[in-house]
Order: C-alpha cells, then structure tokens, then sequence
C-alpha cells in the first residue's frame, strides 16, 4: 500500500500527507531549501573532475575549481541582487555592472586611501551604494518600462565614463594594482584561494538567508505584486514609490558585497570590468537560470561561469572562445525568450 | 572657436538624426525598443569594409551594396525573432531583452571575423575645406572654418535623406500607412494592409538609415566592433528628447544632441562628451517626459 502512494505522489509534491510515507533523506535533503547552497560546490567539482579525467593534460592544481568557486558565489550574490530588482519586482535593470564596480572602487579607496580594514570598507561600500541607488531608484518611479531600461543604461553609462575619465581616484583605465588581502576582525587574515571560497560563503549564506526569508513573507509577496500589478498594489494602501527606492537600495547594498569580495580576490580592478558588457552579463544570470524565486540564480550562475570553461575545455582558442561564449549566450536568451521566458528553473516570465 | 564647434555639432548632429529617425521608425511602428539597432550600426561599416577593402569594389558600390546588406539584416532580425513573439503577442521586456540577445550576438559575430581592433576606410589625410565665418571680426583668429571633405558629405547627405524620408513619411501612401501603423497596428490590418509585409518594410528602411550613418561615419574616422552602442544611445535618447509622437522629433533631437556635445566639448573636455547625452535624458524624463514636440497629456 505504501508503494501505491509513493507511485501516485511525485517527488516535488510539497502536500505530503501527514499518514503518507516518510520521504527518504534524499529527498528531504532536496527540499531542503539551504541545499541549495551545496549546489555550486558540488557542480563545480563535479566539473573539474570530469574536464580533468577527459583532458590530456590530467589534474590540475585544486586552487583552478577553488578559484572559480570564488568567482561563481561573486556571481551568484550579484545574482540575488539583481533577482531582487528584475524578479522580485519586475524592473528590468541593465545597471547593475555600475553597482558592482561602484562598490568594488569605494572598497578598494577605504582600504587604500582611509587605511580602515576590510569590514568597515565593505560597510561603506554598502552604504553608498545605497546613496546613489537613489540615482536609479527615483526615475523609476516615474518612468514606463522602456523609458526605465534607458535611463538605467544612462547610468551605467555614466559611471562607466566616471570610472573611466576621473584619473585623479580611479587611475582610469590603468586601473588600481595591489589591492590588500583583507583582514577580518583583527584576527583572520584572508590569503590563501581556499580562504577567498570560505568567506564568499559567509557572504552567500547571509544574503541566502535573506532571501529565504523574503521569499516568505509579507515584504516579498508585496513586492510581486508590483511586478505582477503595481495598482492593485497601490489600492491596497502600500506606498509602491517607497517599495522600489527599498528594493534598490537593498539590492545595490547587496550588489556591494560582490563588489567588495571581487576587489580584494583579484587584488587589481580597473573600469573595463564594470561596463555595459558586465551588466548585460549579469542580468543573463536570471534570464537564463530563472528569476522570481531563490533556485533560478544558482543555475544561472553556474551556467555562466562553466561555459567558458567548457568552451576551453574543448580545446577553443582564447580568442574565439571569448566572443563565442557571447555568441551562445545571445542565442540562448532568443531561443528561451521564445520557447521558455521563464528560464531554466524561474518562475517570472518579463510579461 | 565656438562657430567652428557648433558647426561641427551640426554636422554630428545630423547623422545622429539620421539614425535617430530610424530607430524611431521601427520603435513606433512596432513598440520594439530595437536595442539591435546598434548591430545594425556596426554592421553596415563592416559591411563596406569587406566591399570596399577586402573584395576592391569601387566606394559608391560598396556604400550601395552595404546599404542593401545593411537592411537586409535588419530585415532578419524581424523575421527570424521578432516575428514570432509578435504573434504571440509577447510583451515588450521580451522583445528588449531577445533584441539584447541579437545584439550580443551580432556584435561578437563581427569581432569574431574582423577582430577588435578599430579599422579605417580611407586612409590618408582627407581634404579640407575652408570657409569664412561670417561672424569673427576682421583681426579673429578663427577667422575660417575648417571641415574636411567627408564632413561636408555627412552633413549633405543625411540633411537630404532626411528631407526625403521626412516628405515621403507626411506626403505619400506609404509614410500615411506607416504612421497609421504607429497609431494602431492591429486596426489598420483591417483595412487591408498587410502588417507583416510592413514591418518587413519599416525594418529595410530603419536599417538602412542606421547603416547610412554608420557609413558616413565610418569613412571619416573608422570603426571597432562597439561603436554601434553609444550611438544607439543617443539616437534613443534622441528620440525621447525630440518626442516621440513625431518623426520631426527624433531629427529635432538628434540635432540638439549634438550641439549639446560640441558645447560640452568647448567648457569642459571631450572625456565627458557622452555624459551631457544622459543629463538631458534625465532632465527630459523626470520634467517634460513627452519631449519637445510632443503634446502634454494629461496623466492619469
């Protein structure tokens, strides 16, 4: 008898009754929303065992897929703050780049210009960004769809040109060499790759759990339901212009946290690394993985960041394999466009 | 000094406009925010780079066969894309974000093929005419205006393009049934017009117009892979500026455009040239967000 249920019950029905049979812990562990969290590293070493096995070349040095683990939990933050805008809220937002590279530059001028270590500097990156949130925050309150996405790619704009020209801070396009490792709290000097994979953890745990947080409670079902209807919204006494400039500023503070890690990880930034190219890059995460719910980032994320490696792995010139990794990117935004808006795993469709 | 900028500003200008009445053809034509257009762009000066360098046909038939090419891209990009989800009806942050995709992809073919590096179509100093300033006194040290030959050209041609298309857009049967289809496409469907034929139609022309411009740009100073995206900027931001209930606006604003970047170019530095473009984005948005043209309407 229990195996007739079990049949009848497939493993993502969340109704389970209270007499039916007990799940296995696989699939409790699935469910598990915090699994999640295990996904990049399992993937990604799943990946580097598989390349090495099949590759001439053989194993490489462990640091190679700890280093990309780093590089994917940046991109899954960004992610998240991205979600939050695009997803959540239904803004589609091409400036996230600038948030990325505004909080990377205030990072990198606290710990190298006011010498303060490296948790008040990410605090203040954070707050700034908060501050020039405002920047795209207001006009969006005004502004119909099309009119939003250009003044938000105004902004990119903008910043990318004050990255790029004010050499008195920036350096320009020489960009800021030998940026410090950071030093928590006086005590843990962040040096070795393994180290880097530790706190990018730290930091995707907090903004995970954030979001699980969100993805339940009252804040966030309003915040869908702007994206699904603003007035409905509005008639139900919520002050929707005070919600957006919220959610940009929580997603710019959150942005800041990639921003921060990416400064000190590759130790030298310059503006090329934060233009238009890095925000249409990063809204690729959610178009791709899935936005409007916590699972879509993560595969997105994922995506992003192994095709290229994938692209290397079968042996494509450099080269080549930068602007043909674009080239699949832009198909597959057309072909999921078409078939599939909602992406890999999301649950928003852009409509 | 400043007549000589300000003319330079008109000669800019004027190409922007070309590019902006494009963009603003198909944008309120077929409400697709054509982010693509920048491709479009791109592609036409590669287009007259492997005619005109690679396979050494003559300048006037490279410009003329790149052009056909050019819309033909365009063309493209409406059936093989846009088409589709237009008859799903899908909404317009898919078609934006599908029109992302085109340009990523047509962007990076490009680079691709003919490298990153930036390439140039005539090579050598180009010749210069002088004209007198009517305005400088006897004794000023900018007593000429000094243009090269490929300016003169920019600005002569897409001045008459745009008197054409402009004429041909309030004049004949096509421009009425264009406009009509900016109004409201699924209605004139019902008087018989063919709407899929039409926008196969207002794609060849839009595209052409960006293709015009790049063209004339890309002889005077060259081109790379992503030139097509500032400019696509500023002809959207154009179009807003100008209005968009109106063809004249998008020339209008793409004028005023460039002689606002002349002006910045004189008080401050050319490093800050494209940031003036976003100011007046921002001020037209947030304080006559219908543009200069456009009529007030009451907001609801």
């Amino acid at each position: 008898m229990t195996n007739a249920t079990n049949h009848q019950s497939p493993i993502t029905d969340h109704s389970s009754s209270p007499l039916g049979p007990s799940p296995s812990p696989l699939t409790r562990l699935y469910r598990w929303k915090y699994s999640l969290l295990l996904l990049p590293l399992l993937v990604t070493f799943l990946f580097y065992i598989f390349t090495s096995i099949f590759s001439a070349a053989g194993f490489r040095s462990i640091n190679y897929p700890l280093h990309m683990l780093v590089m994917i939990n940046i991109y899954i933050i960004l992610g998240f703050s991205i979600n939050l805008v695009t997803g959540y809220t239904g803004l589609l937002s091409l400036g996230h780049g600038a948030f990325y590279g505004i909080s990377a530059y205030i990072t990198v001028l606290g710990l190298m210009v006011l010498k303060i270590p490296f948790l008040p500097a990410l605090i203040l990156a954070i707050l700034f960004n908060m501050l020039i949130s405002l920047l795209v925050s207001l006009p969006s309150i005004r502004l119909k769809q099309d009119y939003f996405v250009l003044a938000v790619i105004g902004f990119q704009m903008v910043v990318y040109t004050i990255l790029y020209n004010w050499t008195g801070v920036t350096r320009g396009p020489y960009g800021i060499p030998g940026i410090p490792r950071p030093k928590l709290l006086g005590l843990w000097q962040v040096g070795e790759v393994w180290e880097y994979v530790v706190l990018s953890y730290i930091f995707l745990i907090l903004v995970f759990i954030y979001f699980s947080k969100l993805d339940r409670s009252s804040f966030g079902r309003v915040i869908k339901g702007i994206r699904d209807d603003e007035l409905v919204v509005a008639s139900m006494g919520r002050n929707v212009n005070l919600m957006k400039v919220y959610i940009f500023a929580i997603s710019a503070g959150i942005a800041a946290f990639s921003g921060a890690l990416f400064a000190v990880f590759a130790t030298y930034i310059d503006p090329t690394s934060f233009g238009l190219e890095e925000s249409i890059f990063i809204i690729m995460i959610i178009f791709i993985g899935g936005s409007g719910n916590l699972k879509g980032v993560f595969w997105g994320a994922l995506f992003v960041e192994l095709l290229p490696e994938m692209l290397r792995f079968l042996q494509m010139p450099d080269a080549v394999a930068a602007n043909l990794r674009q080239i699949l990117f832009g198909l597959i935004l057309i072909v999921l466009m078409r078939f599939k808006p909602t992406g890999f795993a999301g649950d928003y469709d852009y409509d | 000094m400043l007549i000589q900028l300000l003319v330079n500003g008109c000669i800019s200008g004027a190409v922007y406009a070309l590019v902006a009445l494009g963009f603003s053809i198909i944008y309120r034509s077929t409400k697709i925010f054509h982010i693509a257009h920048a491709a479009v762009y791109t592609a036409a000066a590669y287009f007259l780079y492997m005619f005109f360098i690679q396979l050494h046909l003559g300048l006037v038939t490279s410009i003329v066969l790149g052009l056909f090419c050019t819309g033909w891209l365009g063309v493209l990009m409406e059936i093989a894309v846009y088409r589709p989800l237009f008859k799903e009806e899908a909404s317009g942050s898919v078609m934006l974000v599908s029109s992302i995709g085109i340009m990523t992809i047509v962007v990076n073919t490009i680079a691709m093929l003919w490298g990153n590096e930036t390439k140039i179509i005539l090579s050598g100093i180009s010749e210069v005419k002088k004209f007198t300033n009517p305005f400088a006194g006897a004794d000023s040290a900018f007593k000429e205006i000094i243009l090269t030959m490929p300016q003169v050209y920019q600005f002569c041609i897409s001045a008459v393009i745009i008197l054409l298309l402009l004429i041909v857009l309030s004049r004949t049967k096509f421009g009425k049934k264009i406009k009509a289809i900016c109004d409201n496409d699924r209605l004139v469907e019902i008087f018989g017009v063919s709407l899929l034929r039409y926008r196969v139609k207002i794609f060849f022309v839009g595209s052409v117009m960006a293709g015009l411009g790049s063209i004339l740009f890309a002889v005077d100073v060259g081109m790379d892979p992503y030139v097509g995206m500032p400019i696509l900027l500023i002809a959207a931001v154009a179009v807003i500026v100008g209005g968009v209930e109106s063809f004249s606006g998008a020339v209008l604003g793409g004028f005023l455009l460039g002689f606002s970047k002349a002006l910045v170019v004189w008080k401050m530095s050319a490093k800050w040239e494209n940031m003036i473009v976003f100011l007046l984005l921002i001020l037209f948005l947030l304080f006559r967000p219908e543009g200069i043209l456009g009529r007030r309407k009451r907001r609801v």
